[in-house]
């Protein structure tokens, strides 16, 4: 007790020396039937704390994970109808299929659809209608109607996209 | 894992001497009450406000036609989103209340005495920066709500002799609310009050730690 008294006044804050020693990990080889009691408590102890740790980082975590998924937008167009009377020879219509940047080009009366982004490094193609070419801004590729790689840094044709004629619409699914 | 990243940190840094003195072996004055604790949670509540308000401003659009479409969308279509927005919309009503406890605490007891005068000074600059906030942000649903409290609020500097009018036109950027009072309270509440609120805070800071904070009796 008079130990105690010496180190420190009933103000002051720090841990009083009682706790310190029985905290203390018990030393190697010694008392074994202490630390099969403390031990287990310790255990325990950090279980729950770190148990509420975890819930209440949770409770923050899984709000702000699922603020930065992807919106529920509204439903996407699945399908792409072109008009076949907007087609004029020699001439391109782009269109958005699902994000995916898509070209028409109607050229010796036969619609061709592809995939407008280029495949050298996805640039979008632009249609020159008097060669019947498309060509690349950002890398001068070149492709000819058929979407075969004519020039430039190319060597794979552009993606050819699947289309039908129903109706007077030229259907892309 | 944890321990061995803090141990790399403290061999090079010296972190623990620096905990210590700040954090773990800090002590506060013993008759100090939970009341001592507004001035932290407002603190607290800022951040939460900072941290909530980044993630409203992936979707908000200051623009009065998109406005009100795109803080509906946030709440009926993102994920969580209605969460967010209202811990945000409350937020700035449990700031207030807050920072208005701490104000008063710190006036029952006289804390703002030599040698705290700057210190009160400060936080009466840092409450009127947080009703600033409160203000601007209100307008940016643009709901009816937000229209006339905007309206109502901005006729105020009218009262000012001579000058009335003019504040009013300048604060409203034009002679009624509109796209340009949007912007203006838009800019004002995600960035300009934001950093001076900031500053303010970092200044009224560093004095507590000079001065130390007041031992009450």
């Amino acid at each position: 007790m008079t130990e105690h008294q010496a180190t420190g006044t009933p103000s002051d804050r720090t841990a009083p020396p009682p706790l310190q020693a029985a905290v203390q990990p018990p030393a190697a080889g010694a008392a074994e039937p202490a630390s099969d009691l403390s031990a287990p408590r310790r255990t325990f102890l950090k279980t729950c704390i770190g148990g509420m740790t975890a819930v209440s980082a949770g409770t923050v975590v899984y709000p702000v994970a699922s603020f930065l998924r992807l919106p529920a937008t509204l439903s996407e167009s699945q399908v792409v109808k072109v008009p076949l009377d907007s087609l004029h020879e020699d001439q391109a219509l782009y269109r958005d299929f699902n994000g995916v940047p898509l070209v028409v080009v109607y050229t010796g009366r036969v619609p061709r659809v592809y995939d407008a982004s280029c495949t050298h490094l996805g640039c979008l193609v632009a249609w020159d209608g008097g060669r019947h070419r498309f060509h690349c801004p950002c890398h001068g590729a070149v492709f000819n109607d058929h979407g075969e790689p004519v020039s430039g840094p190319v060597s794979r044709p552009l993606k050819v996209i699947e289309a039908s004629v129903e109706d007077g619409f030229l259907v892309i699914a | 894992m944890i321990s061995a990243i803090y141990r790399f940190l403290d061999q090079r840094f010296h972190v623990t001497p620096v905990l210590e003195k700040n954090v773990t072996k800090k002590l506060v004055p013993r008759t100090l009450g939970w009341a001592g604790c507004f001035g932290g949670l407002a603190l607290f509540t800022f951040l939460i406000q900072v941290f909530t308000g980044a993630l409203l401003l992936m979707y908000y659009k200051p623009d009065p036609s998109r406005a009100w479409d795109s803080v509906t969308f946030i709440k009926s279509n993102v994920p969580m989103g209605w969460l967010i927005q209202r811990v945000h919309a409350v937020g700035a009503n449990v700031m207030i209340l807050l920072v208005m406890l701490h104000m008063a605490r710190v006036a029952y007891y006289r804390i703002f005495r030599p040698p705290r005068e700057l210190h009160w000074v400060s936080g009466v600059i840092l409450f009127l920066l947080t009703t600033g906030l409160a203000f601007t942000g209100y307008l940016l649903p643009w709901t009816q709500l937000s229209y006339w409290g905007a309206k109502i609020g901005t006729e105020i500097p009218g009262a000012v002799p001579a000058f009335g009018e003019t504040i009013v036109t300048w604060v409203r950027r034009g002679r009624v609310i509109g796209p340009e009072t949007l912007g203006f309270f838009f800019s004002l509440h995600v960035w300009i009050l934001p950093a001076l609120i900031s500053g303010v805070m970092g200044l009224h800071f560093v004095m507590i730690r000079r001065t130390g904070i007041s031992k009450p009796l």
